[in-house]
């Protein structure tokens, strides 16, 4: 959650939710196995308690954690992963160097960059370094697909 | 010690040999650099191009890989963010500041000598003291073990900065996932939630290249397309650190390499504890002006210096009891007895000339790793030259190959991205990714000496802690460390006091 006070609060909340659900898991393990989950899980419902009582205590002094953060600038990350598990996705379907090439050419322009011909050589060299390592040295196969 | 010690150091300087620890280092290296490849990958693929070499020249290619990729992994960590291996993910904290500041020669620099005389360093202590080393890695039995990772863990505080509980939670997240798949004791698993994905646990591997690399380029992703990660557009040619450089960081070098070599002899503790050990200690060592977390030399000191100083001594159960410490160890273990040498103290017996070979063999290939260091540094340096927008999606790209290689399944892929997305927002707020994996690494060694300190103890872990000193030891370094850990220093004190009254001055209360 974000560095504000209501974040420290929710972040709080959801840590000490968690540990509560995780520890319930726990209590199904067998032979010892609950026991370090469950020392765990105490220790996480702890932490996250003292960190939240802080913000009633003292909310005073999280007032200079107030940071603006556009939707746009988060939302961000969450779309370029996207991209790259379509790209994962599509290496089986495709083949691995086509779509590695693909993605190589085109995330660059997609994050703003106008510089065609470096975008073509980096590329290109990648996709060739990748070639030369994992399937002439260390004689792995990478997933062919349609194309290559 | 064989009288004959030093004479057995000209064997090495043979061409094969010489060979070896160039074609060594170089591949150590160049594998280590890269997220995924590790060096237990590269010294089991050189196992059968082994097969026609003399015995000691096939093991002094092999340590010289191990020896060379540990010190790879640093080069992608300074320059890119995205640590080639577990033990030099620390250095990416401090080394990648400093590349954005426009320091990478200088961090390239100080990180090789530290890492150099840290595997130098080890290699003496396995050449002269390998014999009561090894004695002293069979009194750490599991109470041992298990503060050895409570040790760690408080390095978490060190790791925070500035937002402790945060952190605390990003480090108790990490204990949590290293309890995910199958029990090792019951076979039971637990928090699999169904996902064959968990059911053999989650790998370092897919934390380590998602919290690091992933989130490094989603963070690359995301800054100005056409500019660079630091600013500069020209390289120094500086390849060898300054005397005042050694004199600034000379007492970071030297407790880095301390911690190392004591790591090194305890078992499963490894060059991945070790560098976390160093930062903490070199943090809580801070003086005012130091800038830990932006960018500071002597955290990239210690822990350069710690995570080469482990290779030697690592290698001392090995060659002395026959019992490897760790992954890499047990590869070498494998090549020791393909080549028709059985590693304990009859090889000292039977094969001293090969054994001591070994060992001298691998003192050189650190002085060779220097060399051959400094100028791939300065090649692989040229990559923070490319436009951000470019090296990005580069990471990404290799973040994928790099897992899917080194685990060979998808569903490994599937965690790290996962993990790239935790990393990528731990680190905006505050939920420190270092700490995480901190917890992950740790947890494992944390709970099974916890379990097997249960059973020999009999349910009195009190009293069998008790009659064991060199856990009482420990047990009292890590007090030690949590009170140092809670308790301001006098300047930071000084410091906020003096934060206040200005603060006062300014708005004129009294």
């Amino acid at each position: 959650m974000p560095n504000t006070l209501w974040g420290e609060r929710i972040s709080a909340v959801l840590f000490i939710a968690g540990a509560l659900y995780m520890g319930w898991l726990a209590t199904d393990f067998p032979a010892g196995g609950d026991l370090f989950p469950l020392f765990v899980s105490g220790l996480m419902v702890l932490v996250a308690g003292i960190m939240l009582a802080r913000t009633f205590v003292a909310p005073e002094s999280f007032a200079a954690w107030r940071v603006r953060e556009a939707p746009a600038q988060l939302a961000k990350p969450i779309a370029i992963t996207a991209v790259v598990i379509l790209y994962v996705l599509a290496i089986f379907r495709i083949g691995y160097y086509t779509t590695t090439f693909a993605l190589l050419v085109g995330l660059p322009v997609a994050v703003g960059l106008r510089r065609p011909v470096f975008i073509l050589a980096s590329a290109a060299g990648a996709t060739a370094f990748i070639y030369a390592l994992f399937e002439l040295a260390l004689g792995a196969q990478m997933p062919r697909g349609l194309l290559f | 010690m064989d009288p004959t010690l030093f004479g057995y150091a000209l064997n090495v300087l043979t061409v094969p040999n010489l060979a070896a620890m160039l074609a060594g280092t170089t591949v150590g290296l160049v594998i280590g650099a890269i997220p995924g490849l590790s060096p237990p990958m590269a010294i089991a693929l050189l196992i059968p191009l082994s097969f026609g070499l003399p015995p000691e020249t096939a093991i002094i290619l092999m340590v010289s890989v191990y020896a060379a990729g540990i010190y790879g992994g640093s080069f992608s960590a300074i320059l890119l963010r995205a640590p080639g291996t577990s033990a030099s993910a620390a250095s990416a904290i401090e080394g990648y500041e400093l590349t954005k500041r426009g320091k990478a020669m200088q961090a390239i620099r100080i990180s090789t000598f530290a890492s150099v005389v840290g595997g130098l360093v080890s290699g003496v202590a396995l050449l002269l003291l390998a014999p009561p080393l090894a004695r002293a890695s069979l009194l750490f039995g599991p109470a041992e073990m298990f503060l050895v990772a409570i040790l760690g863990l408080t390095s978490i505080a060190a790791v925070t900065f500035g937002k402790l509980f945060r952190g605390l939670l990003a480090g108790l997240a990490g204990l949590y996932l290293s309890t995910f798949g199958v029990d090792n004791y019951s076979g039971f698993p637990r928090y699999t939630f169904d996902y064959i994905g968990f059911e053999g646990g989650i790998g370092i591997l897919s934390a380590i290249i998602g919290l690091f690399a992933f989130a490094q380029g989603l963070e690359l992703c995301q800054a100005h397309a056409a500019g660079t990660i630091s600013g500069v557009d020209r390289l120094s040619w500086n390849l060898f650190p300054r005397l005042s450089e050694i004199r600034y960081t000379r007492w970071a070098l030297l407790r880095g390499w301390i911690t190392g070599l004591v790591m090194g002899i305890i078992p499963a503790a490894g060059a991945s504890v070790a560098q976390w050990v160093a930062y903490g200690w070199e943090i809580r060592h801070a003086k005012p002006g130091d800038q830990f977390g932006r960018g500071e030399l002597k955290g990239l000191a210690a822990t350069e210096g710690s995570n080469n100083g482990v290779t030697g001594t690592s290698l001392i159960p090995l060659f002395i009891l026959g019992i490897p410490g760790g992954i890499s160890a047990a590869v070498i273990f494998g090549a020791l007895m393909i080549h028709g040498l059985q590693p304990g103290m009859r090889l000292f017996r039977n094969n001293p000339e090969v054994i001591y070979t070994i060992m001298w063999g691998f003192l050189f290939a650190n002085i060779v790793m220097g060399f051959v260091a400094a100028l791939l540094a300065r090649v692989m340096a040229y990559l923070t030259l490319f436009p951000q927008g470019v090296l990005g999606p580069m990471i990404l790209v290799f973040s994928v190959i790099g897992t899917y290689a080194g685990a060979n399944n998808i569903h490994a892929v599937w965690i790290m991205i996962g993990f790239g997305v935790a990393g990528y927002y731990g680190q905006r707020w505050g939920f420190s990714p270092a700490a995480m994996l901190l917890g992950l690494i740790l947890g494992p060694i944390a709970e099974n000496g916890f379990r097997d300190m249960m059973v020999v103890a009999r349910g009195a872990p009190f009293a069998y802690l008790a009659g064991r000193p060199i856990a009482l030891v420990l047990l009292a370094i890590v007090v030690m460390v949590l009170f140092y850990a809670v308790r301001p220093k006098k300047w930071e004190r000084l410091e906020a006091d003096s934060a206040v009254a200005a603060e006062t001055a300014g708005t004129g209360k009294t």
